[in-house]
């Protein structure tokens, strides 16, 4: 053993651990530990419900869907807006691990801003887009780069097949499926699929672990629009417009459009439009809806209007004479003058030459009050029920604040103001036997599974006037189209056409401009039995100004495309001789013609998004459907089909609603009812989602 | 007073029974038991980061099982290695420690992480000189404390050159910064002499300097007062300093009685960080519930009875308070990391003993248990341990001012 130390202290005998404290050091180790475990046990099972929420209110995340978009299509049928699946780019900034590099490739590949993308990227935060519905060459670029912390995924996009044809009407949906201008806007309620959410678990730096797996949220679906329009009189409409407007050198223009008899609305048209699948470039200018929110003076087009109110009075009978005044009358101290003087007419006559000075004393006749009331009976003042937001009054003064002047400047339509719809809402009650429709837009709502969830009948607001004043009305304003009418140019070889010329002032800068007018026209067609009702206005026309040399014509060339495309028989004999003497330009526009064609392709098929890149079509939804229909559907399409099984379609690839190429190749798998569809997707090597309901 | 060694010793030797040199099997049972169950533990709780920092899942896990070769060989060396020779070579071990401490500071070796300067970073291999500076202190304690030709009551025989040692020790610690290190090798310290005999008052005193300095320690550097606010008011800053230990909080208290099942941990989606080094705890709480954490501590108990068992038996005074106090460091490191992960101590930078992930701890660990097991044998030393050493030069000088001290005093 060791030396002994000569320094040793005597009673130090003991080497090694004392027992008594290596004791005292056990119990103080078993008391750490008991101490423990009672913490343990407190914060497990006392405090375990806080914990819980607060781990749980970190990773637990739910995943907000939005379900498709309801489509929005014409009364054929013929879609208008519809929703497709395109992807997106999306980044988890966290994951990325060359936040410069990866800008600039995503840069190259997308057409983004590098410098933005690549401070979006540097953030380093969980999520953050990249670009969204980008093109299918687009996502298979990106998906090819294979950059860590950048992602594709399906969105709906919505696509406006028809581009800017009923551009302003249908507005446009934002990029989360939100209505946000015109139909879009207004109907949104109906339209808009139900948010639904997905219970997925997230790590720390916010990537989904675990989704829910696919959910059958096709009940989520938005609900599709089905409208009164027609595509192809708005096309023929848009087009007729377009032309004259440029010919004429206007600012701008609209046409309505009308079926008298339920009040349908077959077109809206209005230039300058815009092109909704691409909304961002238009201006906010070109998003309004011209129809129901401009207002103007209606100028002459409100003759029929106070004739026809007093003809319903009875204080005025349609042969009853009335003195020209040679062209001036005095109302107070202005005097009141015709463009042409006209010594001696009859009520009618005063609408087929427009004479200020017979309008005047009709009014006079008819006195203020009635006449107020008659207006207001037409929708004057008043919303015409269209159901697009913003829609505007017009100004109409009440009878007791009409001065006699007043009641002379609105005879012949200064004065007041009016929406475009409210003209043609009040013309269609004339040629509709005097009964006032509500206009109507959405003719019904149909659910995603092909129910009716709400349907819109036609709806009689009043009886503004009689059957018999209308007829007379009527007469007078078919004078309007015949040889000392204003408005000859509205002629439609075959057919009766009644209605009236306007070119009303626009007000400038102290008073009225006498270079500004706005020229419209407002009638209808056959005149016997009314198929058609039309407003045309154009505004500031530079080459012409009266309504019924810029704005007839319009209605003239509309006429002549849409009234044998809805089945009007022509029922006068054509006399191109007179036609030509009227100065009607008798060669049909074939262009116009052409330019239609019902069976058009959406733009897309030719031209995807981007420049480049394979073209895409739409992959139909064929579950449920037999082989000869499918084949037929697929045929139409032009891509390959692959069959496998026999019966009815129980699934397919790729998924109903998703882009393919032209070139691609579309399986289906088909089952008789009852076989386990489980069975066949996996014989067919196609896959199938968990929980998804068995057909 | 009887020391517990010298009353074994004499019983033993009054029945004379035969001495069995065998292993303290239920010991290597317990140790591989709770080894087996850190793999798994560690497997669990580091895939995702392991799937998100390297695209292999099990990326720690085998380096971990890796370490397992060094591990084993280490406690099989020293179960066969007589603790009479650690007893004879410590202050070389002592000096190998610094060394190792002094090369870690080295730049070009050094290897930084979180702003510590902890590893020696030798090719693919990085060593934690600190888990080695803690075992080996403790055994020169032992030595120490148990020759002959001291008085462990005696101010400058036992607590002087024991301050000595830990503090240029303790001092190269604070240097990378290893608090955590520093305050176990400080309070072992205390520990060891207190139970091999030292005065109360003399600990006591030590005592109360120690916890100056410590305050001292805490004060001079603001991200411990953070640490220390953070520990006592965790709702403060949530997301700032009290992140960690609220996430541990999150994952341990979401066991509840049996937890949320093996590898059905939520908080090891990276939002607790180092939830398989010294958080592991945690998720034993959140996927295993209180049932795990019983039986992990259970077997840390078993661990401390088998170990002062074999300190009991021990054959010598300094294989004796060896085996104590390598057990009651083990022991000790388990509860005082169980208890950061459950909030009730201020975060330090220790790992669980055998279960955390960690080579340098787990080789440590290892070797600490292999001398366990040597000393369990209770085996007489071999003859080149019998005769004493000729001390050597080094130690002659040492001896001779040690002398001529006493002389003058």
């Amino acid at each position: 053993m060791a030396r002994r130390n000569v320094f040793r202290a005597p009673d130090a005998t003991e080497v090694g651990p004392r027992r008594g404290r290596v004791r005292f050091v056990l119990v103080m180790i078993v008391l750490a530990y008991c101490g423990v475990l009672t913490r343990s046990w407190y914060l497990q099972t006392r405090r375990h419900a806080d914990f819980v929420e607060r781990a749980e209110g970190q990773h637990r995340s739910v995943v907000k869907l939005r379900a498709r978009r309801g489509d929005i299509v014409d009364r054929k049928g013929r879609e208008l807006a519809i929703s497709a699946m395109v992807p997106s780019v999306s980044a988890i900034p966290a994951l990325v691990r060359d936040p410069l590099g990866t800008a600039a490739t995503l840069a190259q590949l997308l057409g983004v801003d590098a410098e933005v993308i690549g401070k979006r990227l540097a953030r380093g935060n969980q999520f953050a887009w990249v670009k969204r519905q980008v093109t299918p060459a687009e996502a298979q670029a990106v998906e090819a780069a294979n950059l860590a912390g950048i992602e594709l995924a399906d969105e709906p996009r919505r696509f406006y097949p028809n581009r800017s044809i009923a551009g302003a009407l249908l507005g446009f949906a934002g990029v989360d499926g939100e209505g946000l201008e015109g139909i879009e806007r207004d109907f949104d309620h109906y339209l808009r699929g139900r948010e639904y959410v997905v219970g997925s678990l997230r790590d720390a730096r916010g990537r989904q672990l675990m989704t829910g797996g696919y959910l059958p949220v096709e009940h989520l679906s938005g609900n599709k629009l089905e409208l009164t329009l027609d595509l192809r009189i708005q096309q023929v409409a848009e087009q007729a417009l377009a032309e004259q407007v440029k010919a004429m050198d206007a600012a701008g223009g609209v046409v309505i459009v009308l079926e008298p008899s339920t009040g349908d609305v077959l077109a809206l048209a209005q230039t300058p439009t815009f092109d909704p699948n691409l909304y961002s470039q238009a201006t906010p200018d070109a998003w309004r809806n011209r129809i129901t929110v401009d207002v103007l003076e209606p100028g002459s087009t409100i003759k029929p209007f106070v004739v026809a109110a007093a003809l319903d009075t009875g204080k005025v009978r349609p042969d009853d004479l009335w003195d020209g005044m040679g062209g001036r009358i005095r109302v107070g101290r202005k005097t009141v003058s015709d463009v042409h003087a006209v010594s001696v007419m009859n009520t009618l006559e005063i609408i087929q030459h427009s004479s200020n000075v017979g309008a005047v004393q009709v009014g006079q006749r008819l006195g203020r009050e009635a006449y107020y009331g008659y207006l207001r009976a037409f929708g004057f003042g008043e919303e015409s029920g269209l159901g697009l937001q913003g829609e505007v009054r017009g100004t109409l003064h009440p009878a007791e604040k009409w001065g006699l002047i007043h009641l002379a400047t609105i005879s012949y339509g200064y004065g007041l103001t009016v929406t475009p719809m409210q003209m043609a809402r009040g013309m269609a009650a004339i040629a509709n036997g005097g009964r006032l429709m509500q206009p109507r837009l959405v003719r019904r709502v149909v659910d995603a599974a092909g129910r009716t969830v709400e349907e819109f009948p036609p709806r009689v607001v009043r009886r503004v006037i009689s059957e018999q004043a209308a007829r007379d009305v009527s007469r007078g304003l078919e004078l309007v189209t015949q040889n000392g009418g204003t408005g000859k140019k509205a002629r439609i070889p075959g057919y009766r056409v009644a209605g009236k010329t306007g070119t009303a002032h626009k007000v400038g800068s102290g008073g009225y401009a006498k270079d500004k007018v706005r020229s419209s026209w407002v009638g209808f067609v056959p005149a016997q039995d009314p198929q058609l009702v039309m407003y045309v206005m154009v505004d500031e026309p530079k080459k012409a100004q009266y309504g019924g040399a810029v704005a007839a014509p319009i209605f003239a060339a509309i006429g002549r495309e849409v009234l044998p495309y809805m089945g009007v028989e022509a029922t006068e004999p054509v006399d191109l001789r007179a036609l030509a003497a009227a100065g009607a330009d008798v060669d049909v526009d074939e262009e116009v013609a052409e330019g239609i064609d019902p069976q058009a392709r959406p733009w897309w098929f030719e031209a995807p998004l981007g420049n480049e890149g394979p073209s895409q079509v739409v992959v139909p939804d064929l579950k449920g459907k037999p082989l000869a229909e499918v084949v037929a559907q697929v045929e139409a399409l032009g891509v390959e089909l692959d069959v496998q099984g026999a019966g009815l379609v129980v699934e397919q690839a790729p998924k109903a609603g998703s882009l393919m190429a032209p070139d691609g190749r579309l399986t289906v798998a088909l089952a008789l009812p009852g076989e386990p569809p489980s069975l066949v997707a996996a014989a067919l090597d196609l896959e199938t989602d968990e929980g998804e309901g068995t057909p | 007073m009887l020391s517990w060694f010298s009353k074994k010793a004499a019983s033993e030797e009054a029945s004379t029974q035969v001495v069995e040199f065998r292993y303290d099997r239920p010991l290597l049972v317990i140790t591989l038991l709770l080894i087996g169950f850190g793999l798994v533990m560690v497997y669990s709780a580091s895939i995702v980061t392991a799937e998100t920092q390297s695209g292999d899942g099990g990326y720690f896990f085998k380096r971990q099982v890796a370490y397992l070769v060094p591990g084993l060989g280490a406690m099989f060396a020293m179960a066969n290695l007589h603790n009479e020779a650690l007893k004879r070579y410590a202050p070389w071990l002592v000096g190998g420690a610094i060394l190792m401490l002094v090369v870690a500071m080295l730049p070009g070796v050094s290897a930084t992480a979180k702003g510590a300067a902890r590893w020696i970073q030798l090719g693919p291999v990085r060593l934690q000189p600190s888990e080695l500076v803690k075992l080996s202190l403790v055994t020169w304690m032992c030595a120490h404390l148990t020759r002959m030709d001291i008085d462990v009551r005696r101010w400058r025989d036992s607590w002087l050159p024991a301050l000595l040692v830990t503090g240029i020790l303790a001092a190269l610690l604070m240097k990378q910064p290893d608090f955590g290190s520093t305050v176990i090798c400080g309070a072992m310290m205390m520990l060891l002499l207190w139970v091999a005999g030292g005065r109360h008052w003399h600990t006591g005193i030590i005592i109360l300097g120690g916890i100056a300095l410590v305050a001292l320690a805490i004060a001079i550097e603001p991200y411990r007062i953070r640490r220390l606010t953070a520990f006592l008011s965790p709702e403060a800053d949530p997301q700032g300093t009290a992140y960690q230990i609220n996430q541990s909080l999150n994952a341990f208290g979401s066991g509840s009685w049996t937890g949320l099942g093996l590898g059905e941990s939520r908080q090891k989606l990276l939002y607790l960080p180092d939830c398989w080094t010294d958080f592991v705890f945690a998720i034993i709480g959140e996927e295993l519930g209180w049932v795990g954490v019983f039986g992990v501590m259970i077997m840390f108990l078993l661990f401390v009875w088998r170990g002062l068992t074999i300190a009991r038996r021990a054959a010598s005074p300094f294989a004796s308070l060896l085996a104590f106090g390598i057990t009651a460091q083990i022991g000790f490191q388990a509860v005082v990391n169980m208890a950061v992960v459950t909030a009730l101590l201020p975060t330090k930078g220790l790992t669980l003993p055998f279960v955390s992930y960690g080579g340098s701890s787990l080789v440590v660990s290892c070797a600490a248990v292999g001398i366990l097991l040597n000393i369990s044998r209770g085996k007489p030393p071999p003859a080149w341990l019998h005769a004493p050493a000729r001390p050597s030069r080094m130690r002659r000088v040492a001896d001779g001012v040690a002398v001529a001290l006493r002389q003058r005093v």
